[in-house]
């Protein structure tokens, strides 16, 4: 038992080379310590039957993949902390875009050549208002995300009730125009200044 | 488009009904985004599409029905399924050991994985079925625990309204990341009462 201690202890040193010049004298005390506690679990576990190999083996999993949903919560969490948007999903109606990206909800109806003032709220998610009009999901959620971009600076705020009357009749606002079938379309403005990505923004 | 989209696509639209079927199928054990759901009836309350105390009630007593099934189910199939098993091994003792460990463990247990553990939710009922805990208390703790947890979550829905999927997404990874700190308590333990013993022996 003592042989076996000792060679575990060797194969560790061989594993970490002892340096005592670079070594100060607390952490060597700190890897003694270590080592000691490996020889000892080592020796240990030569004794488990093989219900106890399966305790162990569970407890090194669920250790791992806790450890591993850790990270990853918290590196999603720094993310969200970071970027305003969230991507426009099928669900989503166009209340709760207008909601979540902060803009009057008239100007997402607009764009999509809704009526502004709907006599009750409009609930639909999206994706029933891609199919009635037509076109995918993803044209939609372009539409919408263009409006958005249309409607915060560098642009002028668009006011919060919607204007009766502001362009002539016949003539559709600009993002209101039917957009280029095809995988991404983009919006037909005028002049274009510098675009702001929706997504990665900071606060 | 994916299962979450469809559930929250139809709770837009249907309200209450799809919240209540789809917590009850939740809390029998099927794996749905219940997470994500309570959250978005939050951010709907908040934007005044839905009432509080109707998500409030109508959630709570899904989650209460749904438990109550997944303990009616095991506390009537649980006995004549470990009849058959402990022909075959001695499982007699064992139950009663469980049955005993389950009384004085339960009613914490049935709380905290209303609320805080949701992911042993499901298997708590089995449990506590399957060793035939009191159903009056079974009772009071589950209700005591789902309504903290749909304040809880539908509370934290009202107020990051406007980040419903961000935050679901994280509070979902954060549930995995207790129920697996959980898991591995547990089975420390069990590591240690393996350990001592054998430590014990050594000297």
């Amino acid at each position: 038992m003592l042989a076996n201690a000792v060679g575990v202890q060797a194969l560790l040193a061989d594993v970490i080379p002892l340096r005592p010049g670079n070594i100060s004298t607390a952490t060597s005390a700190v890897r003694d310590t270590l080592y000691k506690a490996l020889c000892f679990a080592f020796i240990q576990m030569k004794k488990l039957g093989w219900r106890q190999w399966l305790v162990v083996l569970a407890f090194v999993l669920v250790v791992s993949v806790t450890g591993l949903l850790a990270v990853r919560t918290v590196q999603r969490a720094i993310y969200w902390h970071y970027h305003q948007d969230e991507a426009i999903r099928p669900w989503m109606s166009l209340g709760y875009i207008a909601h979540s990206y902060r803009v009057p909800p008239w100007v997402l109806h607009q764009a999509l050549g809704l009526p502004t003032k709907p006599g009750k709220p409009d609930r639909r998610p999206i994706r029933e208002i891609a199919r009635e009009q037509n076109r995918s999901v993803n044209e939609v959620i372009a539409i919408l995300q263009s409006a958005i971009v249309h409607s915060r600076p560098p642009y002028p705020p668009p006011p919060d009730a919607p204007p009766d009357e502001v362009y002539p009749r016949g003539q559709p606002p600009a993002f209101t125009q039917e957009p280029p079938r095809g995988p991404t379309p983009t919006p037909q403005t005028t002049p274009e200044p510098k675009q702001e990505p929706l997504r990665g923004r900071s606060p | 488009m994916s299962v979450t989209d469809q559930v929250l696509a139809a709770l837009l639209v249907h309200g209450l009904p799809v919240l209540f079927g789809v917590i009850l199928i939740c809390s029998v054990g099927v794996p749905f985004p219940i997470s994500l759901m309570l959250v978005a009836a939050g951010s709907f309350v908040e934007q005044g599409e839905m009432k509080l105390w109707q998500v409030i009630a109508v959630a709570s007593v899904a989650a209460v029905l749904g438990d109550q099934i997944g303990y009616g189910l095991s506390r009537w199939a649980g006995p004549r399924l470990i009849k058959r098993l402990s022909r075959r091994i001695d499982a007699e003792t064992k139950i009663k050991q469980a049955e005993a460990l389950t009384k004085r463990w339960s009613g914490a247990s049935i709380f905290l994985s209303r609320w805080l553990v949701t992911a042993l939710g499901p298997w708590v009922n089995v449990a506590s079925g399957i060793a035939n805990y009191p159903w009056r208390r079974f009772l009071f703790w589950d209700v005591l625990g789902e309504v903290l947890w749909v304040i809880l979550y539908v509370g934290i829905g009202y107020v990051f309204s406007n980040r419903v999927q961000a935050i679901a997404e994280i509070l979902s990874n954060l549930a995995w990341v207790i129920a697996g700190l959980f898991v591995t308590v547990i089975l420390g333990w069990r590591l240690v009462r393996i350990y001592a013993p054998a430590a014990t022996e050594g000297r």
